[in-house]
């Protein structure tokens, strides 16, 4: 199988971001729930820019003249819905924090109401 | 301000304050001496001013919000404490000074007759006292045609901060009540899970510190925020039936 320049450089920016992925979930800088949407993206350059024929043949098939267009199209979309994954992550860290601030307030009144002597001791 | 020996008084009156050091100690000490003697809670929504200070040195309890979270999360504090401790009706008047303490006997009548389950103060009712400008009447009137045809309400002011509410209402808007804007918002929880809400004439006045947050572009984010909110409600109102 002949690789030409551009596949060798997608494959090993695919492998470099792939790593950079791995890194992050053995640091544990990625949870668990979000490093899968961000290990499928990495490697997907990596199989698409391999496996050309394939993509090439469900373009043509799927009427698209210039292939390139659906890996873009494609990938386009994958971004979308991981901005919206994203967002509703932040939106139930948002309810979360905001009830977590109400714990606290109503907590650190009661415990100001009660005096000294319900402050533990360091 | 440790635990009264005597329990709590039927009506808890919240008054959430951001930066309004100016005016929520008038509010706190005309609210204390009112005859059906409310307990005040001071809601403290991250203010970088000495509004805690002030509010309980006239004689409040104040919550102290680690930092500013939304009028709405502030509100909502207040029903919680309200209904941990068991107050039988919670009202909200805001804390610069525009809702006159003295309007809580006509908010409590509706609920004490067993005609509401929920009561809104209103300034359009009768027209007197302050009135807001043109763009927010426009405003007002866009809210109210809205909630007539989402869900069949007839209100004159939606957007009114002050307003009484028995347990049955306060415990829907202890679970479900938006950060900011909430007013309008919380009218459509309140119709679709049945509560009975009611208008009563009150008078405003002008706010005594601080400014609103409804001005200039703000009025436009509002309009447009609570707008999709209200449909964001029905659907949700359509998901749950759907659910259940």
């Amino acid at each position: 199988m002949e690789i030409r320049l551009f596949q060798a450089i997608a494959a090993l920016s695919s492998l470099l971001l792939t790593g950079l992925v791995l890194e992050l979930i053995r640091r544990r800088k990625l949870k668990d729930e979000l490093w899968l949407p961000w290990l499928l993206v990495a490697i997907a350059p990596l199989v698409t820019s391999l496996w050309i024929r394939p993509w090439a043949a469900l373009a043509h098939w799927l009427g698209i003249a210039y292939e390139p267009a659906l890996l873009l199209g494609l990938a386009t979309l994958l971004g979308f819905a991981m901005l919206l994954y994203l967002a509703v992550v932040v939106s139930t860290l948002m309810r979360q924090n905001l009830r977590l601030a109400q714990d606290l307030a109503l907590l650190r009144m009661r415990v100001e109401n009660a005096g000294p002597q319900a402050t533990p001791s360091a | 301000m440790n635990a009264e020996p005597q329990g709590p008084a039927h009506v808890l009156l919240v008054v959430p304050a951001w930066n309004e050091a100016g005016g929520v100690g008038r509010v706190v000490a005309e609210a204390r001496v009112l005859p059906e003697r409310p307990d005040v809670l001071v809601i403290d929504d991250g203010s970088l001013d000495a509004t805690g200070a002030v509010a309980a040195a006239a004689g409040a309890r104040v919550v102290r919000m680690p930092f500013n979270c939304g009028i709405g999360a502030a509100v909502q504090t207040g029903l919680r404490f309200g209904l941990e401790r068991g107050h039988a009706v919670i009202a909200r008047f805001d804390g610069d000074g525009q809702h006159d303490p003295h309007a809580l006997a006509a908010l409590l009548a509706p609920l004490a007759a067993g005609t509401a389950d929920f009561v809104l103060g209103s300034r359009y009712l009768t027209g007197e006292g302050f009135q807001s400008g043109a763009a927010r009447r426009v405003g007002i009137r866009w809210f109210s045609a809205l909630l007539r045809f989402v869900c069949g309400l007839n209100v004159t002011d939606p957007t009114s901060g002050c307003w009484a509410a028995n347990r049955r209402a306060a415990e829907v808007l202890a679970i479900e009540y938006a950060s900011d804007y909430p007013e309008v918002d919380s009218l459509v929880h309140l119709a679709k899970r049945g509560c009975r809400i009611a208008e009563v004439p009150v008078t405003m006045r002008e706010r005594e510190s601080g400014r609103s947050s409804i001005a200039g572009l703000g009025t436009l984010h509002y309009m447009i925020k609570v707008t999709l909110a209200l449909f964001a409600g029905q659907l949700r109102g359509r998901a749950n039936r759907g659910g259940s």
